[in-house]
């Protein structure tokens, strides 16, 4: 084996350490995803979106209340405060809510980079879903303001203002058909399946793969099952109409699924590969990207919850590179969470470009956050994320969720 | 029916939203970050503004800005994108890219235009640079529906919008639960 192809093995073999790791330490399985902990695999028993995310059942209200805030009196028996507003009851027929972030982050100097504090709403959205019989509507609307220049919100924008004007946002809207027992069929601007469904957008293994929630949601049609110890969904991805010339618009599918094998141990997979006639960062024409991956949600202790996930990226532009995290999150008392997070990069280097980490070369990044849901319906988080060539950045968000 | 946190709640609570609020109401103004590319324009009597990705990876900019024209100037010429508070230093860029034609090193793509004719000319001058600028330079991504609203416009008119169907949701619920 050659030199440069043993240090490529070994490269990969790093990658896929997260895994190899959470799947030895494991004792028994779980789910936010970490609600696994708690014995709630099948996210769509605490969200009407069989895969996660976004509107609560009224079930996720109670756990909501009961579970996942602090219960200052150890008593944990639900309550009114988890309904909507602290207490409107919802339609049988309809479930509704909403999530305020407001995001102040510090990024220290490095180099020629002087240090900067920004604030602003990282989400302020309303979303919901109507339902009659097997027939269902959901969807979520909201505001938005980034900088000028930031990818971030403008794929999910409605409104078309530039710069740092505040727009009208959509980040999923669809229209879904219960056609059997655990299955569902919907269409529209669905969040893609892919991967462990973290709430850090900005985590390697979602950027890497642009699947987080926060904008990279495409338009298509997606048949889902999640029933037992199975949950999956295949989409198949007819682009982004909320992005204009359709040369953007990416196209492929997008595919997770996901076994239990104990109620302590699941473990998934994802594959996904798209085509654009230009991509919409690099301006690439006929750019075709793929990553496929493995998952891994592992329960090892009755406080702790590990997530890991690898996932190999090729693309037409690139060397053949991955993304891998392993995240351990400890409760310390109901409702305060430690979190730590190993995450690595190698994106493949660009053609005619140098290696450097991260593309083409290895680069390591950590994170440390504490979450801390301090009363039903809010919760504040602070992170520290060092990344190896990046400056050291500071997160401090309050979250409100109706 | 408790509609409301039950008391001892409310001193966790009003912790955790004043630490929110402080954050909030402490940060100074964020710094703009587009002010680098019509910069350069100006600077430079460029017909279009530069993409980001003549110094970073992407169109969304950086850090880092480590493609071979930049990090030539930077490394060989003593050029900073910003001063400590933050200010784009277009002035330093000028100076930079005098220096490196000065020197003879004013070549990034080594296809024998100078960085400064290719960017007159709208062409990126990192190796295999695409032309960003006149004919034949890609279209860039439009993001929103159709819809288009003149910049700086639409701050009320989206407000607007969810407020009127946040009402109307409001009271279908109403209306259902009478």
């Amino acid at each position: 084996m050659s030199d440069s192809r043993f240090r490529r093995w070994l490269r990969v073999s790093l990658a896929a350490l997260p895994v190899l790791v959470v799947l030895l330490w494991s004792d028994q399985a779980l789910a936010y995803p970490w609600m696994l902990r708690h014995g709630f695999a099948q996210c769509g028993s605490c969200h009407t979106d069989p895969m996660g995310g976004e509107t609560l059942t009224g079930f996720g209200r109670a756990i909501g209340d009961s579970k996942l805030s602090t219960q200052y009196d150890g008593d944990d028996t639900p309550t009114s405060a988890g309904q909507l507003f602290y207490g409107v009851e919802e339609p049988d027929w309809g479930r509704f809510g909403g999530s305020i972030r407001w995001l102040s982050m510090y990024r220290a100097a490095r180099d020629d980079q002087p240090s900067d504090f920004t604030t602003f709403p990282m989400q302020i959205d309303a979303y919901g879903q109507l339902r009659f019989d097997r027939l269902r509507l959901a969807g979520s609307i909201g505001i938005a303001k980034v900088r000028e220049g930031s990818v971030h919100a403008r794929p999910a924008f409605l409104t078309s203002g530039e710069g740092d004007a505040l727009n009208l946002l959509s980040r999923n809207h669809w229209v879904g058909y219960d056609v059997a027992d655990g299955w569902l069929v919907r269409a529209g601007r669905i969040n893609l399946p892919f991967g462990v469904r973290i709430p850090e957008h900005v985590m390697w293994v979602r950027e890497g793969t642009r699947t987080d929630r926060e904008s990279d949601q495409h338009h298509g049609v997606a048949l889902s099952y999640a029933k037992g110890r199975w949950r999956g969904e295949l989409m198949g991805i007819a682009g982004n109409y909320q992005i204009r010339p359709d040369e953007f618009r990416e196209r492929g599918y997008s595919l997770h699924a996901e076994y239990m094998l104990d109620p302590r141990l699941a473990l998934g997979i994802s594959s996904l590969v798209t085509h654009a006639a230009r991509d919409r960062l690099v301006l690439t024409e006929d750019l075709t990207r793929q990553a496929h991956g493995v998952t891994a949600r592992v329960v090892p202790h009755r406080d702790v919850a590990l997530l890991a996930e690898v996932d190999l990226l090729a693309s037409s532009r690139t060397s053949l590179g991955y993304v891998s995290f392993v995240q351990a999150d400890y409760e310390l008392v109901s409702g305060l969470h430690l979190l730590g997070t190993l995450e690595s990069r190698d994106e493949g280097a660009l053609d005619g470009l140098p290696a450097r980490p991260g593309q083409g070369e290895m680069a390591m990044g950590g994170w440390l956050s504490v979450n801390w849901f301090f009363v039903t319906h809010f919760d504040f988080r602070f992170d520290a994320v060092f990344r190896q060539d990046n400056p050291v950045t500071l997160l401090a968000q309050g979250h409100f969720y109706f | 029916m408790n509609l409301l946190p039950r008391p001892a709640l409310f001193i966790p609570w009003s912790l955790g939203s004043l630490l929110a609020l402080g954050a909030t109401l402490l940060a100074p103004e964020a710094i703009a970050r587009g002010d680098i590319p019509p910069e350069i324009q100006q600077g430079l009597g460029l017909e279009c503004p530069p993409p980001c990705t003549i110094c970073h990876n992407t169109l969304q900019g950086g850090p880092p800005a480590d493609k071979p024209f930049v990090e030539k100037l930077k490394s060989r010429y003593g050029f900073r994108i910003r001063d400590d508070e933050g200010a784009a230093l277009i002035g330093d860029f000028e100076r930079a890219l005098e220096a490196s034609e000065a020197a003879g090193d004013d070549d990034t793509s080594g296809d024998g235009v100078s960085d400064r004719e290719a960017l007159l000319a709208g062409i990126d001058p990192n190796p295999g640079g695409a032309r960003f600028c006149g004919e034949g330079a890609p279209s860039t991504p439009e993001y929103g529906c159709a819809a288009r609203v003149a910049s700086g416009r639409t701050a009320p008119g989206a407000a607007g919008i969810a407020a009127l169907l946040a009402l109307g949701l409001w009271r279908v619920v109403r209306a259902r639960k009478r």
